[in-house]
């Protein structure tokens, strides 16, 4: 990790401490998620690259750059893949699980200068992206959708699920997803996308506060 | 079975110094990686990618700068084992290697925006060369039942006692080896993948994507 980025996450750091005292801010914040994760639904259509870009500028609109606008252009194709619970068959995570349990790992990890070379040399340090995905997105899945996969959250949303290679039930489920108001509607009706863009940013603000730590991580999973 | 098909081609090589395809090369290259690299950094879902990434670039394929390669790392390390341990989310390993796969099929933000039919090329090779693949061999692509497959039963990591078991049973059955390990195959499998996707042209990406579309023409009805 070079220097430059270290220092931005000093930076990150110290705004996201100036947020969370800042109730009115951290609010704003959180409905800008929404917004702008609301807006990408009918930018990309595809629910990791969608919540990925949401979390990353949502952040950036308060000064906290968890990549520079260069490293996230070069990043988005990765993401588009692994929409839908991965290559659209449903049965994999949700893109939008995908997408945040990203950035909440890339903040983990960086924010303490954990990389590569680093994880390299004392492996228990995985455990801290580990346990931030973990504490954050699966958490959140878990309570509000009973489940991490694709079909876990239509099932949870709807009552149903769709397959989305099955062209007539692709487009069952796109008729419902606007009756519902998702595409039209997002900030009445958030769908996925936003809400798992507006869960991330708040728990990053979180945990760039107070940090899952090394020490932590080896305690808890007695990695002695 | 699979251990004859890998290792025939390398005896050959190394014995009648016959030389293999780079391509070939290069999938024996990232399934010795990926096993390498579950016993030094430890985790499926950043060892598969990085494997796959490296076997490319041993064949003079670079997908990406070294500085985003350690970035991508870091942020996948956290969809290990399901998503943070937790077993129950998509298969680190289908992770890492259909972010490679992704990355390959290089649907950009501007022609995602443009053409929104574009981001379906990825779903196609991710589920092509990635989730079809697994679903065949394993019957599953998350975790806990990519575990029950290999194992017979399947171990939450969260907890050090399990972490411990499935560590054991894993060394027991002595499945970390470039034919069996999961992590191995999965970027075997991508660098196989991304080795026929940047072999298409201009021309065949785009009939590629009319077909699929001709396919999923309903797609574009609520957009």
């Amino acid at each position: 990790m070079d220097e430059e980025e270290k220092e931005r996450w000093k930076k990150n750091i110290k705004i996201a401490h100036e947020i969370a005292k800042d109730k009115e801010r951290k609010e704003r914040l959180i409905k800008k998620a929404y917004e702008i994760g609301g807006k990408y639904v009918t930018t990309y259509w595809g629910c990791a690259q969608s919540t990925f870009l949401a979390i990353v500028d949502t952040l950036r609109t308060e000064g906290i750059e968890i990549l520079t606008k260069e490293d996230e252009e070069k990043m988005f194709p990765a993401f588009v893949g692994l929409a839908g619970g991965t290559g659209n068959i449903g049965v994999g995570s949700c893109g939008g699980l995908v997408g945040s349990g990203f950035c909440v790992s890339l903040v983990a990890n960086r924010s303490q200068g954990v990389d590569q070379k680093v994880q390299e040399s004392n492996i228990n340090h995985r455990w801290i992206s580990f346990d931030a995905v973990y504490k954050y997105p699966v958490k959140r899945y878990l309570e509000k959708y009973n489940g991490l996969s694709c079909r876990a959250v239509t099932w949870a949303r709807f009552g149903k699920h769709w397959d989305s290679w099955n062209p007539s039930a692709k487009e069952e489920f796109g008729r419902e997803e606007r009756e519902r108001g998702c595409i039209l509607d997002t900030a009445g009706y958030p769908c996925t996308i936003p809400r798992a863009a507006a869960w991330a940013v708040e728990d990053i603000i979180e945990l760039l506060v107070k940090p899952i730590t090394l020490e932590q991580v080896v305690e808890e999973h007695d990695l002695r | 079975m699979a251990e004859k098909k890998l290792e025939t081609p390398k005896k050959l090589s190394m014995d009648w110094g016959i030389e293999l395809p780079p391509k070939k090369r290069a999938i024996i290259k990232a399934r010795e990686l990926g096993t390498g690299y579950q016993g030094t950094i430890i985790g499926c879902s950043h060892c598969t990618f990085l494997a796959a990434v490296n076997a490319l670039e041993s064949e003079g394929i670079k997908l990406i700068s070294e500085d985003i390669k350690d970035k991508l790392f870091t942020g996948l390390m956290g969809l290990t084992g399901g998503a943070g341990n937790s077993a129950i989310g998509t298969c680190g390993a289908v992770n890492g290697a259909s972010f490679v796969i992704s990355l390959a099929t290089n649907v950009t933000m501007e022609e995602n925006k443009k053409d929104i039919d574009s981001r379906w090329l990825a779903y196609y090779n991710v589920k092509h060369y990635i989730t079809d693949r697994f679903m065949k061999k394993w019957g599953a692509i998350t975790c806990r039942e990519i575990q029950i497959k290999n194992f017979g039963r399947a171990y939450d990591s969260r907890r050090p006692e399990r972490s411990k078991e499935l560590f054991q049973i894993a060394a027991e059955k002595g499945c970390r080896n470039p034919y069996e390990c999961t992590i191995g195959t999965a970027a075997g499998w991508a660098v196989e993948g991304v080795w026929e996707i940047l072999n298409q042209t201009p021309e065949e990406r785009e009939k590629l994507k009319e077909e699929i579309m001709r396919h999923q023409a309903s797609d574009r009805k609520y957009h």
